[in-house]
C-alpha cells in the first residue's frame, strides 16, 4: 500500500466502532432500568420483593457499576475509536486487540451483572467487583492501552489535537487507579481482602473513587467534547491556550481531591484539608473546558435551535458546569458537613452522570449511527422529544435530591434550646423526604421514556440503512517534522515524553498523599489496644459486605457535634485498623452503625433483620429473611484468619488453627441467648447469627 | 479539522479565578497547619461540645427529687405525655402493655435495676443498661419526656396485663 511518496491509503476500521455504539445504546437501558428499581427500593421497601438479589444493597452496586463502566465505559470506547482514528490518520493499530477489547469488556459486564447480583462484592463503592474480575479488567484495560498506543505511534499526523491528550490521560490514570485500588489477596475463588485497611482503605479508595469520576467520566470525556462539539459545529475549538493550561491543571490537581469525600472523619487532618483545596483549585479549570466547549459555538448558536446533536452537546456542557462548580463547594469542609451522606451528593452525581455523561454519549450516538450507517436520522423531532423530556427528567432529579439532601441534612444538626437533637430518631429524618423519592422517581422515568424514544429513532434509522455503505478512507503521508517546534506544539509531537509527563503529574499528588498512610500506626494512639474481629464476627462482616450494607449505612461518626450527639463518640483510625475493606460508608440511608455493639439485645437484631418494621414501624430497610435459612460457612474461616494473620492483623496462632471451632462456639452462645429470650431455636449454623455477632461488635473492640 | 487553526484568546475570568483559588490554598494551609491558629477537627469539635452542654437546663442533668416525680403520677398531662413515649420508644421491647417482652415486664413487684421509685427508673431509662441492651434515652428524649415515661411506667405497676413476662429481679413490696 505504500507508495514511493510514503502515500498510505487504508480504511477506518469503524465496525468495532459501531459494536460499542450498540452496546453503549443497550447497557444504557438496562443501568437505567436497574437505577428505576433502585429509586422505587429508596421510595417503598416492598421493591425489595424480598428477594436476595433484587434487594438494594447489591441492585445499588450494580446501578453504579452498569452506569458507570457499561454505559459511559461503551460509549468513550466507541467515541475513542472514532475519533483517534480521524486524528491520527490512521487505522487502529490491531483489528484482532479491538475485537477482544470489545468482547472482553462485554464479557466483564456481564460477570459483574452475575456476580454483583449473587453477593460477590469487594465492598468498595465502584470497584466491588472480585479479584477475577478485577484481573479481566486489567487485563483488557491493556490491550485498549497496546492498541491505542500503538495507533498513537503509527500515526500520521505529527501533532496531537487535544482530545488525544484527555485520552492518553484516561487511559493510564485509570490503569494506575484501578491496580492500586483493587490490590486484595484471595481467599478463594470469588473471595479477597484488600491489602489495604482502615483509614488508608478509605483514602486509597476515595482516591481511587474520585478519580473514576475525574478519568473515567471526565477527561474521556472531555475528549469526546473537543471532537464532536467543533466537528458538529464545524468551528475550531475556542481557544489553544486555555485548552492546554486547562488539560494540565485538571490532570495534576484532580488526582488530590479524593479526601473531599472524608471530611470530618477520622482521616488526619492535613489530607483533608489537601482535598478541599485541590477540590477549590479545580472549579477554574474545569470551567476553562466548560467555556472551551461553549464558547466554540460562539456566532453559531443559532445551530443549537436546529440540530438536535448540539442542544444535546451544549446541555451536557452545561451541566459539566454545573456539576463542576457544585463539587468545589461541596468540598468546603463546612458545606461537606451539611451535605455528607445525604441525597445532595445523590442529586450532585446524577446532574454529572445524567447530564454531562448521559447526554454527552446520547448526543455522541445521534451523531455518529446516521454517519456510521451511512443513511439520515430517522426524525429530527423524536430527538427533539428525546431532550426535553430527558431535561425535564434531570431538572426534576436533581431538585429532588437537592431537596431531599438539604432537608435531611438540616434536621440531622437541629437541637432545641436544651441542646437536644431535635428529631432524634433517625427514621423521622426518612419519613420526610420519602415525597422527594417518590419524585425521583419519576425524573428517572421521564429520562428512561426520552431514552426509549432514542432506542426506536436509532432502531428506525439503522434498519433504513443501506445495506453496503462506502467505507471511509484515510489517505496521508507519514507525519513530517514541521521544522523546529518550541513550547508545547513541540511536546504535542513526542507522545512518549507527553504520557511521560502525565504520568508524573498524576502520581505526585497520589504519592504526597497516600505514601505517609502506609504506617497506619502511626495514626493510632500508643496505648489504644483494639481486638480483632473473632472469627464469627469476621464471617459476619464479609455476610454484611456480601448484602452491601454499606451503600445504606456508615460507620464513621464523623467529628461534628451533630453526629456525636446521635451516635456516639467520634470514630478513630485505631477502631476501624484491622478493617478489610473499611466501611465508613458514603450515604446514610438508615443510621450510623459504628456504635451499635451492645445497644440492642440479640433478640431485637434477630426481629430486625427479618422484619425491620417490626421494631421501627416506618423503617425503609429490606426484609433479610434468608439469613435466617442460609448456613454460615465455618470451614473457611481459617483461611480467612490466615489470610488476615498474614496481612498484619494480630491474630495468634491458636486462633488461626481453630477458627472455625472458636466459630462455632461464639455463635452457640448468641443462639442460644435469642432462643432463651423467645426467639426461634436452634439459629447457631445461620448466617444471622454471625451477622448478629459483628454488629454487636461494632464500636466494642477498644480504641476509642 | 478546523481546530487546526484555533484562537489564542484565553478567559481571564477563569485564570484570575484559578489563581485566586491556589492563594487561598496557601493561605488555608497556613491557618490550619503551620500554627496559624485554625482549630483542629478534634478542637473543633470539643468546643462544640462544650457550648452545647453550657447550654443544657438543669432539668436535662436530673436535679428532681421523688417529692416533685411523685406529683407527676396524679397529673393527667404528664400521663399522656409519658404513654405517648412509652408507645413510641419502650413498646418495640417491654409490649404494648408494659407485660415485657425482650425487656422485661414493667408491670409487677420485681425490678431488676433500683426499687422501683420514679426516680430509679428514670435513672434507667436516662443512662441505659447498655449491657442488657436497654439504650440510654438522655440524648433522644427531653428531660421531661424521661420524668413523665417514668411516671407513666410506675402507674402500670400490677396491671396484670396479658403475655406477661416472668418476673426478673428482686420484689419490691
Amino acid at each position: 500500500m505504500t507508495g514511493k511518496d510514503n502515500f498510505l491509503q487504508e480504511a477506518y476500521d469503524d465496525d468495532v466502532v459501531k459494536m460499542f455504539l450498540l452496546a453503549t445504546i443497550g447497557w444504557g437501558l438496562v443501568a437505567f432500568i436497574v437505577g428505576l428499581l433502585a429509586a422505587l427500593q429508596m421510595a417503598h421497601w416492598g421493591f425489595n420483593f424480598n428477594l436476595e438479589w433484587l434487594t438494594f444493597g447489591r441492585v445499588r452496586p450494580l446501578h453504579t457499576n452498569a452506569a458507570i463502566f457499561a454505559f459511559a465505559g461503551n460509549a468513550i470506547f466507541a467515541g475513542v475509536y472514532h475519533s483517534s482514528q480521524r486524528l491520527l490518520k490512521a487505522r487502529m493499530f490491531s483489528d484482532l486487540l479491538s475485537r477482544i477489547h470489545f468482547w472482553g469488556w462485554q464479557l466483564i459486564i456481564v460477570l459483574a451483572a452475575v456476580t454483583l447480583l449473587a453477593g460477590y462484592s469487594i465492598g468498595k463503592e465502584y470497584a466491588e467487583l472480585e479479584w477475577p474480575i478485577d484481573l479481566l479488567i486489567t487485563l483488557v484495560w491493556v490491550v485498549f492501552a497496546v492498541n491505542f498506543f500503538g495507533t498513537l505511534f503509527k500515526r500520521r499526523e505529527r501533532h496531537m489535537y487535544v482530545a488525544i491528550w484527555f485520552y492518553i490521560a484516561t487511559i493510564l490514570t485509570v490503569a494506575v487507579l484501578h491496580i492500586v485500588n483493587s490490590l486484595e489477596i484471595p481467599v478463594s475463588l470469588f473471595k479477597s481482602y484488600p491489602v489495604w485497611a482502615g483509614m488508608q482503605d478509605a483514602l486509597v479508595q476515595w482516591w481511587y473513587g474520585h478519580n473514576a469520576v475525574a478519568f473515567f467520566l471526565t477527561t474521556p470525556f472531555l475528549g469526546l467534547m473537543y471532537y464532536y462539539i467543533p466537528k458538529v459545529a464545524n468551528r475550531p475549538v475556542y481557544s489553544y491556550r486555555l485548552s492546554i493550561i486547562h488539560f494540565w491543571a485538571l490532570v495534576f490537581i484532580y488526582i488530590w481531591a479524593g479526601p473531599h469525600h472524608l471530611l470530618y472523619t477520622a482521616l488526619p487532618d492535613w489530607a483533608q484539608t489537601l482535598g478541599m483545596i485541590f477540590s477549590l483549585m479545580l472549579w477554574a479549570p474545569s470551567w476553562g473546558g466548560m467555556i472551551n466547549g461553549l464558547l466554540t459555538l460562539r456566532g453559531s448558536w443559532h445551530l443549537v435551535r436546529t440540530e438536535p446533536v448540539l442542544k444535546f452537546l451544549v446541555a451536557a456542557v452545561t451541566f459539566y458546569g454545573m456539576s463542576t462548580f457544585e463539587g468545589p463547594l461541596l468540598s468546603i469542609k463546612s458545606v461537606s458537613a451539611l451535605a455528607h451522606y445525604t441525597d445532595w451528593i445523590i442529586a450532585h452525581v446524577h446532574g454529572g452522570a445524567l447530564g454531562w455523561n448521559g447526554f454527552m454519549a446520547v448526543g455522541m450516538i445521534y451523531y455518529l449511527v446516521p454517519k456510521l450507517w451511512n443513511t439520515n436520522l430517522y426524525s429530527r423531532r423524536m430527538a427533539d422529544w428525546h431532550f426535553w423530556i430527558g431535561f425535564s427528567g434531570i431538572i426534576i432529579y436533581y431538585a429532588a435530591m437537592w431537596a431531599a439532601g438539604i432537608t435531611q441534612g438540616l434536621m440531622w444538626r437541629a437541637v432545641t434550646a436544651e441542646g437536644q437533637l431535635m428529631y432524634p430518631d433517625f427514621v423521622e429524618t426518612v419519613m420526610r423526604i420519602v415525597p422527594m423519592y417518590w419524585f425521583r422517581v419519576l425524573g428517572g422515568s421521564l429520562f428512561i421514556a426520552g431514552y426509549v424514544i432514542m432506542l426506536v429513532n436509532i432502531y428506525k434509522t439503522i434498519k433504513g440503512a443501506p445495506a453496503t455503505a462506502p467505507k471511509e478512507m484515510v489517505r496521508a503521508p507519514a507525519a513530517q517534522s514541521h521544522g523546529v517546534e518550541k513550547g508545547h506544539r513541540k511536546l504535542e509531537g513526542l507522545a512518549t515524553v507527553f504520557s511521560v509527563l502525565v504520568v508524573i503529574s498524576v502520581l505526585v499528588g497520589s504519592i504526597i498523599e497516600i505514601y505517609p498512610t502506609l504506617n497506619i500506626h502511626k495514626y493510632v494512639e500508643p496505648n489504644s489496644v483494639v481486638q480483632p474481629y473473632t472469627p464469627l464476627q469476621l464471617a459476619g462482616r464479609d455476610i454484611y459486605i456480601r448484602e452491601g450494607c454499606y451503600v445504606c449505612h456508615s460507620q464513621m461518626i464523623r467529628k461534628i457535634s451533630w453526629d456525636v450527639q446521635r451516635f456516639g463518640p467520634a470514630s478513630t483510625i485505631a477502631e476501624s485498623m484491622y478493617d478489610r475493606p473499611f466501611q465508613w460508608g458514603s450515604k446514610r440511608t438508615g443510621p450510623d452503625l459504628a456504635r451499635v455493639g451492645s445497644k440492642y439485645p440479640n433478640l431485637w437484631h434477630y426481629r430486625h433483620m427479618m422484619n425491620p418494621r417490626d421494631i421501627v414501624q416506618k423503617s425503609l430497610m429490606p426484609n433479610y429473611g434468608w439469613l435466617e435459612h442460609k448456613k454460615t460457612d465455618f470451614a473457611i474461616l481459617r483461611k480467612k484468619v490466615s489470610v488476615m494473620k498474614m496481612l498484619g492483623v494480630p491474630y495468634d496462632q491458636e486462633t488461626a488453627a481453630n477458627a472455625d471451632r472458636l466459630a462455632e462456639e461464639e455463635a452457640k452462645a448468641i443462639a442460644e441467648d435469642i432462643a432463651a429470650n423467645g426467639g426461634p431455636q436452634n439459629l447457631q449454623s445461620k448466617e444471622i447469627v454471625a451477622l448478629i455477632a459483628y454488629l454487636q461488635s461494632l464500636g466494642k473492640r477498644g480504641g476509642e | 479539522m478546523k481546530s487546526k487553526h484555533p484562537s489564542l484568546g484565553t478567559n481571564t475570568t477563569a485564570l484570575v479565578t484559578f489563581f485566586a483559588a491556589i492563594i487561598f490554598a496557601f493561605i488555608y494551609w497556613i491557618h490550619f497547619h503551620t500554627g496559624g491558629g485554625g482549630l483542629s477537627t478534634t478542637e473543633e469539635l470539643k468546643s462544640d461540645l462544650a457550648a452545647i452542654e453550657a447550654s443544657k437546663p438543669a432539668s436535662q442533668k436530673g436535679a428532681e427529687t421523688e417529692v416533685d416525680l411523685n406529683a407527676l403520677l396524679s397529673d393527667a398531662n404528664a400521663l399522656n405525655q409519658g404513654q405517648a413515649v412509652y408507645a413510641a420508644r419502650c413498646a418495640a421491647c417491654h409490649g404494648q402493655n408494659g407485660e415485657g417482652q425482650i425487656g422485661p415486664n414493667l408491670t409487677d413487684n420485681f425490678w431488676i435495676h433500683g426499687g422501683g421509685q420514679i426516680a430509679d427508673v428514670v435513672q434507667v431509662v436516662r443512662t441505659g443498661v447498655t449491657a442488657k441492651g436497654m439504650p440510654a434515652w438522655d440524648t433522644m428524649i427531653s428531660g421531661s419526656e424521661i420524668n413523665s415515661v417514668s411516671a407513666y411506667i410506675v402507674s402500670l405497676k400490677g396491671s396484670n396485663p396479658a403475655n406477661a413476662k416472668a418476673a426478673e429481679g428482686t420484689e419490691v413490696k
